[in-house]
């Protein structure tokens, strides 16, 4: 049965338990994925998951379910389930409906056919190639190539209703350096299709940043100046923190920095983010957000001014707002389980205009300061936006050129206030996660070493 | 199910497998979150699946459905068996594993499932009213989270196991703010255990408590910058176990030569003062296991012992690699996901220093309190910790509250630094990512130690 049939009738079923309104968002799922051990195949997975995800409402109240899906059984003990734990919940102050019906708004087709018809032999030949591209003094220890399958339908009892397909894939390697004191490196593949997966190019970079890791100085002493984020490490930034704060519930609840800045400046004039859910390089786009409302095209800061914040159906009731279509249970790199995920309120893709330079002319406008190259967890506080990161290896640039790599030292600073010191954006786009940025020079960071 | 996971295995044995075995699981998890003092989300959620694993020398093949039928059982063993053949892996065959049939409780004494829902929702509501203790509290968050686990394993050396496990954990986080500045502050309670997690708790102290704390943090100064010398709370002194040590003692790594501690068995890696472990079976720990996912009963592997360096923690297949037991550290997040060697509980053993002697001796110095969160270094050895926030010490008298900071260095030498170790030993709960994915419920802890650690915050 197709899913959109399977979620209208278990839509039907959950009325019939009692709830005012139901929605049922149902999940199928073929995803593959190829594990390198110590530069060989070791394992090969194929795994099939379907499931289903109920929330209803009943007399004001709340609950919800989820489970995954093999036969009828499961789709009524789960509406069931919901419907039970709505009765011993208490009246929601601000949730009254499921979104409504609504045409889509742009067209995005993120099914791509090499992900969708791949076997796990292919995904095989594809992590050899990167092994390798990494060369002979240079091994990878570990890493993976996933590619999934992903249909997903939805049905609400106020009309909503969509049926969507993609496929993703995702890459994650690490490489190092054979012999004493190796130097790490690591790589990730964010996309919809295989085809911009380019093994050799991943192999050679992978080569590369082992070495310089290897090269790596511990950095002395203390130092404030211009730091180049390149977009992985960036993005993992950006979504712990402006990611945090464009979530309208935090801003309702009074824990977002960006609570009461819409129309102000949170940047400089070099900050200029927008939402771009059609953009078919992201395996995230879509035509409907996970709960049903149509994702839009969206300014989110421009020049540096906050133009938006983005609500799910139930904070946008809260907010006595519209929803903006930003409900998301996926993510990127995993495509099993989904239906037993919590939506959050993201940017489907968050885009950050590139500039006209490339690293290499930024490099070039620095008198002193770090190009960073991997950091251990690139996270931002998102209440305070405070930051300390070790960085894992960095080139120290001095006078314009690369005069080495460091290692062993914090990066610190402020990630709110730094976006008002962005120095220079770079036009070296790239999707990593639901992010599609450049690298960005941020002025003004400090470095603090080990001695 | 039992006698389809045996007829699975022997599929895969008839399909060319040199060992295999066929888990099914049901994971149910139940939460309860109020925000701002009104229930937000009352769930139950339930996955429940297959999975088969073969191996062919080194490789190993994976299949996993949701659909338990017979029919697409054994379409899956065939397509695990086949993947295995595919590989190109090289490695040692595991040894018998011992035949066993042994079927398991949870020795919890509240199983969730038999209190009222009805129960569970006040006692949120409660410990989340608690927190509105002033003004300037702007959000209040409290949850609850109960789960449990029933899996069945059946491998092709005639192992026929079932067991449970249950897991709870309260959780209150509140915000406060003041002329334009926002802290939070949170706590946590649980681990391997039942509602009693809940009974025996007092809720409102619990909320309010966290409430307190997170009005004082907006007081709370910049952190000194550089290296320090820095007593550890039992949060962090865990991350530094965990994620440096720990990690990089999983089995492996170093079967890979990926590990800084490869090859560093018998040598001082160390203060004298140092012994840590991963003990599985620590009573109510929340990463406490009766068997791993190989079907492995858990155990307690000693990883350096007064500063010398002891050993690893493994999976079958390590074991086998390096010649020694399995100890029960092969893990998956569920059905559907890989098996790999796998922390459980892992901590630094307990000293003799009283903290209040920690702190007299130290002329400046920071004591961190609670952690934000740890990254992994197996390679470099690197130790990365953000602590939520600390104090400062001056001339032996904690002085000043400290903001969220972050502290890092060399984990060898920061343990060759560590120059007392108090009395008192505690877990903290959370899950474990190996790489970036494959979550597994863990614990970490230790006493406070004192070292010498690079500290820097904004």
């Amino acid at each position: 049965m197709d899913l959109e049939r399977i979620t209208k009738k278990s839509v039907h079923k959950i009325l019939e338990e009692g709830a005012k309104e139901a929605e049922s968002y149902l999940v199928r799922v073929r995803s593959l994925t190829a594990y390198i051990d110590d530069d060989r195949v070791k394992n090969l997975e194929e795994k099939l998951d379907q499931g289903i995800s109920v929330r209803v409402l009943l007399n004001g109240k709340m609950g919800q379910s989820s489970s995954t899906y093999h036969t009828t059984r499961d789709l009524e003990e789960c509406g069931a389930k919901a419907v039970a734990l709505a009765k011993l919940s208490r009246p929601d102050p601000y949730f009254k409906r499921f979104p409504g019906f609504s045409q889509p708004v742009g067209h995005v087709d993120v099914r791509q056919e090499d992900a969708a018809m791949a076997t796990t032999f292919d995904l095989r030949s594809k992590v050899e190639e990167i092994v390798e591209a990494a060369g002979e003094d240079v091994k990878v220890p570990r890493g993976l190539l996933r590619v999934a399958l992903l249909e997903r339908a939805l049905t609400n009892s106020n009309g909503a209703t969509f049926h969507e397909m993609g496929t993703l894939v995702y890459a994650h390697f690490t490489s190092m350096t054979k012999g004493a004191d190796p130097g790490e490196g690591c790589e990730c593949h964010y996309s919809s299709g295989l085809s911009s997966l380019d093994t050799r190019a991943m192999g050679e970079r992978l080569s590369r940043k082992a070495k310089d890791a290897q090269g790596a100085e511990h950095f002395k002493g203390k130092m404030t100046g211009p730091v180049i984020l390149p977009p992985d490490e960036l993005a993992e930034m950006l979504l712990t923190s402006v990611g945090y704060s464009l979530d309208g519930e935090n801003a309702l609840r009074h824990r977002s920095p960006w609570a009461d800045m819409l129309n102000k400046e949170v940047g400089n004039e070099l900050v200029n983010l927008r939402d771009q859910p059609w953009d078919p390089r992201s395996a995230l786009s879509c035509c409907y957000d996970d709960e049903g409302s149509p994702t839009r095209e969206r300014p989110l800061v421009e020049r540096g001014t906050l133009k938006t914040l983005l609500y799910d159906s139930y904070h946008a009731q809260m907010g006595n707002v519209a929803a903006t279509g930003n409900y998301l249970r996926r993510d990127p790199s995993d495509a099993l389980n989904l239906y037993r995920r919590g939506g959050t309120t993201l940017p489907v893709n968050l885009a950050w205009r590139p500039g006209s330079q490339s690293v290499e002319d930024m490099i070039s406008d620095m008198k002193e300061g770090l190009v960073i190259e991997k950091l251990a967890a690139p996270d931002v506080n998102s209440v305070t936006g405070g930051f300390a990161l070790e960085v894992r290896c960095a080139k120290l640039v001095r006078d314009g050129a690369i005069v080495g790599h460091v290692d062993q030292c914090l990066l610190v600073g402020n990630f709110y206030q730094a976006l008002k010191r962005v120095g220079a954006v770079g036009n070296d786009v790239t999707v990593h996660r639901n992010c599609i940025i450049p690298s960005v020079r941020f002025d003004g960071l400090d470095i603090v070493g080990s001695e | 199910m039992m006698d389809e996971l045996q007829m699975a295995v022997e599929r895969m044995r008839a399909e060319g497998a040199d060992f295999c075995d066929a888990r099914y699981q049901t994971i149910t998890t139940n939460g309860i979150a109020v925000v701002d003092a009104a229930v937000r989300r009352i769930s139950e959620d339930r996955i429940r699946g297959v999975c088969l694993r073969a191996r062919k020398k080194g490789s190993w093949g994976y299949a996993t459905t949701v659909d338990v039928s017979k029919g697409v059982i054994m379409e899956a063993a065939a397509k695990a068996a086949r993947s295995a053949l595919a590989g190109n892996a090289l490695g040692k065959p595991i040894p018998d594993t011992g035949e066993a049939k042994l079927e398991l409780k949870a020795s919890v004494r509240h199983h969730p499932t038999q209190v009222p829902m009805e129960e569970k929702v006040q006692a949120v509501l409660d410990m989340d009213r608690a927190q509105k203790v002033d003004a300037r509290i702007v959000n209040t968050n409290s949850v609850l989270r109960e789960e449990t686990r029933q899996n069945m394993l059946v491998n092709s050396h005639e192992r026929q196991l079932s067991w449970e496990e249950v897991r709870t954990t309260i959780m209150v986080q509140a915000v406060a703010a003041e002329a334009g500045r926002t802290e939070f502050f949170y706590d946590i309670k649980g681990g391997g255990l039942g509602y009693e997690v809940v009974k025996e708790a007092d809720l409102e102290a619990f909320g309010r408590e966290a409430a307190k704390e997170s009005l004082k943090m907006l007081s709370a100064e910049k952190a000194p910058s550089g290296l320090l010398t820095c007593i550890t709370d039992p949060s962090i002194s865990g991350l530094l176990a965990h994620e440096v040590m720990g990690h990089a003692s999983e089995a492996d790594e170093i079967v890979k030569r990926r590990s800084f501690l490869t090859d560093m068995v018998g040598k001082q890696v160390g203060s004298p003062l140092i012994t840590m472990v991963d003990d599985g079976t620590v009573p109510e720990a929340r990463g406490s296991i009766p068997f791993d996912d190989e079907g492995t009963p858990s155990s307690r592997t000693t990883i350096i012992k007064d500063g010398v360096y002891q050993g690893y923690m493994q999976s079958l297949e390590t074991a086998a690699e390096m010649g020694v037991a399995p100890t029960g550290n092969g893990r998956a997040q569920s059905y559907d996901r890989r098996v790999w060697v796998r922390m459980t509980n892992t901590f630094f053993e307990k000293g003799d220093h009283d903290l209040d002697d920690m702190i007299s001796d130290v002329r400046f110095g920071v004591l961190t309190d609670r952690m934000i969160s740890g990254m992994e270094d197996p390679v470099g050895g690197g130790f990365e910790a953000k602590a939520l926030r600390g104090y400062l010490i001056e001339n032996g008298k904690v002085t000043k509250l400290l903001r969220s900071f972050t502290l890092t260095g060399n984990a060898l030498e920061i343990l060759r630094t560590g120059d007392a170790v108090g009395n008192t030993v505690e877990l903290d709960g959370g899950s474990c990512g190996k790489g970036i994915e494959d979550w597994v419920p863990v614990s970490s802890g230790g006493p406070h130690c004192r070292f010498k650690i690079v500290l820097g915050g904004d």
